[in-house]
């Protein structure tokens, strides 16, 4: 009966959290997707996770552990929203470019994390983090790149912190740019052009990340 | 919430009851996966489900058939559809949930996660996901299913994979005549007792009782198969240390799961033993620590050892009907 009890008290606690509004935080992604006449990207996903909020006076909301899918394709998936528990002005956000290690070894999951998305290696399990595919002129020769930048154990890990203090205080928007170009130059600089498994070289290019973000 | 609470505790009776007493505890639990009659009969249903590979020809259980312990006897590697051959001897599927790891690289971390690899190999059933969910999506017989195990009609990924999960994560041999001795429910013969002590000197610290297996990736010395190029865990980790690692098999219903090793090069259980005693180098690089002492074995004691490898055939498992093709 006790544990009947509970379970009530637990479903009006739900009950009554649902109806207030959690205010929440706009994070729009702005990909620069200008394509020159020597680069063409033809696809462009990666996942962005565990944001968290600091604010002006120095307070900081707790780590939101969710993993967001953004994909150039879907516009939907640029303009994510991370719930807060106050209005105050922000100062910078911190987030993880990649999936935690933790969620690559959570069994199935759903959402942007369903491994039918395209975004998950069976074989060596895991979230492909990062995926740039197209191609470039390289000394007049048209050159495809793919870059599947993943993997989450030791020195393997692919994930990057992120951190983008904010020019102007917002309340409730945040825009990050995303200049998928740099990525592809400093990949270039380093005779990669194509990464498919989790490795050495992948970590080494998964440094080159969080130079692509910025506000 | 009663019904809630109700169905939560069957759920742990199931559970409890499929774990034999005195093991240690699984790995996998079922957490996030309730364990209930319908899903593990779902989970049957896919497993048997030949609309699973991409030209409909084979399901699971054509590389993972119940009678040889849910592998593909005399088969060396495993064979998909159009007749295509992969380069490994398909594993069997018994006590998956005591594992951390699966596939003989171990690169595969989670039980849920195990079947997208099959069903996408092109040398298996070189299927998309997108293909499997939109056929079961498209049958009613399915959505009756799922509801019945979910609570609605949706098909995801999730969903399609636990449910997998409910079948093969049931597949638990416990039941050989060695269990039957170790319940001193019956005797062994004097050959098998014998069989019993050289195997706990010579081979148990690598297939460590009652799994007889280990989580470990170990190498076991074998030259590589210069067809197959297999360097096994060094695929997944790429660390020349894990070269020709490969997981430590179970030995549970070895008899009817022939042949045998990772690229099956062995046909009997001799031959393997002859393998240990004899033609090991004990020097190769990377060697299990545990294969450094060399394992010499006259030819009584190779036919004692034989003989007692053969208790742990487990014929309930083996012929279980709740494990068979769901006939209707």
């Amino acid at each position: 009966m006790t544990l009947l009890k509970i379970q009530i008290l637990a479903l009006l606690l739900c009950f009554g959290k649902s109806t207030q509004a959690q205010p929440s935080v706009s994070v729009i992604f702005d990909i620069d997707l200008t394509n020159t006449s020597d680069v063409k990207i033809e696809t462009f996903r990666f996942y962005a996770s565990n944001f968290q909020i600091e604010f002006t006076d120095g307070t900081r909301e707790k780590i939101n552990v969710t993993c967001h899918l953004i994909d150039m394709e879907d516009k939907e998936s640029l303009h994510i929203k991370i719930p807060t528990t106050s209005i105050k002005t922000i100062r910078s956000i911190n987030y993880l470019i990649g999936t935690d290690s933790l969620t690559n070894i959570s069994g199935a999951l759903e959402g942007d994390l369903d491994p039918i998305k395209g975004m998950y290696w069976a074989w060596n399990s895991g979230y492909i983090n990062f995926k740039l595919e197209g191609n470039r002129i390289v000394s007049g020769k048209k050159t495809p790149f793919e870059y599947h930048i993943g993997g989450y154990n030791g020195d393997q890990a692919t994930s990057r912190k992120k951190s983008i203090t904010l020019i102007k205080s917002e309340n409730d928007s945040i825009h990050i740019n995303v200049n998928p170009y740099t990525f592809i130059d400093a990949a270039e600089s380093v005779n990669e052009f194509s990464i498919m498994i989790p490795g050495k070289k992948a970590a080494q290019l998964a440094d080159f990340l969080p130079d692509i973000f910025s506000n | 919430m009663i019904l809630f609470s109700f169905s939560k505790s069957s759920k742990e009776a199931i559970l409890s009851d499929m774990i034999p007493k005195k093991w240690p505890e699984p790995v996998y639990q079922f957490e996030n996966n309730p364990l209930s009659e319908e899903g593990f009969r779902l989970g049957r249903d896919l497993f048997y489900d030949v609309n699973l590979s991409r030209d409909k020809s084979i399901s699971c259980a054509n590389c993972h058939l119940q009678y040889t312990g849910f592998t593909h006897v005399d088969h060396k590697v495993s064979h998909g559809i159009e007749g295509r051959k992969g380069t490994r001897n398909s594993p069997v599927l018994i006590n998956l949930i005591w594992n951390n790891s699966f596939h003989w690289d171990g690169g595969v971390n989670h039980i849920e996660v195990q079947s997208i690899n099959p069903i996408k190999h092109p040398a298996e059933m070189d299927n998309t996901l997108k293909n499997v969910l939109s056929y079961l999506q498209k049958s009613s017989n399915y959505k009756m299913k799922f509801s019945r195990v979910f609570g609605d009609t949706i098909i995801s990924t999730k969903r399609f994979l636990q449910a997998i999960t409910q079948f093969t994560g049931s597949l638990i041999s416990s039941n050989s005549r060695y269990d039957q001795y170790q319940r001193k429910e019956i005797e062994f013969s004097i050959q098998e007792k014998k069989g019993l002590k050289l195997f706990k000197k010579n081979c148990n610290s690598c297939h460590t009782a009652p799994l007889f297996n280990s989580n470990n990736l170990e190498s076991n010395g074998l030259p590589i198969d210069t067809i197959f190029n297999d360097l096994g865990r060094y695929t997944i980790t790429q660390l020349k240390k894990d070269s020709m690692k490969f997981r430590v098999p179970t030995l549970r219903n070895i008899e009817v799961t022939f042949p045998y090793m990772h690229d099956g090069r062995y046909k009997k259980l001799r031959e393997v033993i002859k393998y240990y005693t004899e033609e090991l180098n004990t020097k190769t690089t990377y060697l299990s620590p545990r294969l450094k002492r060399k394992i010499s074995l006259n030819s009584n004691e190779q036919k004692d050892l034989i003989a007692f490898l053969l208790t742990l055939t487990d014929k309930e498992f083996l012929y279980n009907k709740r494990f068979s093709f769901p006939r209707k």
